[in-house]
């Protein structure tokens, strides 16, 4: 394992900044291609901003953040102690309608979808669990 | 995140910098509230030093458009670089915003005279 890193930080917008900061430094330390950084980071800002708008919903609690990378995988979990809520329950939204028609909200879990290899939810130990993958799949990547 | 403004043709150009996201978006939108509150209503939006953005500045900018179109104004986006472009073809808004090659293509497209 080339790097493994936890925080915890409250389930707030501040803890998001305070998430986003470590995960920003954990990637430069990792030697991380700016490209799949960004790829990284935007998601955990949409998986972070859910907990702290739907999951939480203004309640208290706080949400565990885990970035680690392999040769094969990068792999980031966010585990929070909301109540039961599973993100890829939600629906798809419109991406195709005019600008009269469109809504604002519901694209941020169509965004991790798609900028993550894999997106799986686990309701564990009365906590929820999303873990975010990405394969190893650029060599461009590998900081050796 | 950071903003500068700057003023050319009649055309108020924004240029912010850093990361737009859940943290962030806040910040430009009030900013581009205050815009609207002073009647000015041709702008551009210049990603080029924008690191990314995430749904939550998507929001902002599907507001700002709607209240363009709203005023009868003009908005142009440009310096859409990999990671920006990449948001805005996921979410498939593309079609909503007038993209310009060049700042300066921007400017003209925003109605800068």
């Amino acid at each position: 394992m080339s790097g493994l890193s936890h925080v915890s930080v409250p389930g707030t917008i501040d803890g998001i900044h305070e998430a986003l900061d470590a995960l920003e430094a954990w990637c430069d330390a990792c030697g991380l291609a700016s490209s799949r950084r960004r790829r990284v980071m935007t998601a955990l800002d949409e998986v972070m901003a859910n907990v702290v708008r739907h999951a939480l919903g203004g309640r208290a609690g706080s949400i565990d953040v885990t970035f680690a990378r392999d040769r094969q995988a990068l792999v980031v979990e966010v585990a929070d102690d909301a109540a039961p809520f599973d993100p890829l329950s939600l629906p798809a939204p419109n991406t195709t309608a005019p600008l009269d028609a469109r809504r604002p909200g519901g694209l941020g879990l169509m965004l991790v979808r798609a900028l993550a290899d894999d997106v799986r939810y686990e309701r564990r130990a009365d906590r929820n669990h999303l873990t975010l993958t990405w394969r190893e799949t650029d060599v461009r990547d590998d900081p050796d | 995140m950071t903003l500068t403004e700057l003023r050319h043709l009649g055309v108020v150009v924004i240029s912010p910098s850093g990361r737009i996201d859940s943290t962030t978006s806040s910040v430009l939108d009030a900013h581009l509230v205050r815009l609207a509150q002073s009647g000015d209503d041709r702008i551009v939006i210049d990603f080029a030093e924008v690191d990314y953005i995430s749904s939550a500045g998507l929001r902002v900018m599907l507001t700002l458009a709607k209240r363009v179109r709203g005023s009868a104004g003009a908005l142009a986006l440009c310096g859409l670089e990999d990671a920006v472009r990449q948001v805005f073809e996921l979410a498939g808004f593309m079609p909503l915003f007038t993209i310009a090659a060049s700042r300066e293509d921007a400017i003209q497209r925003a109605g800068g005279a």
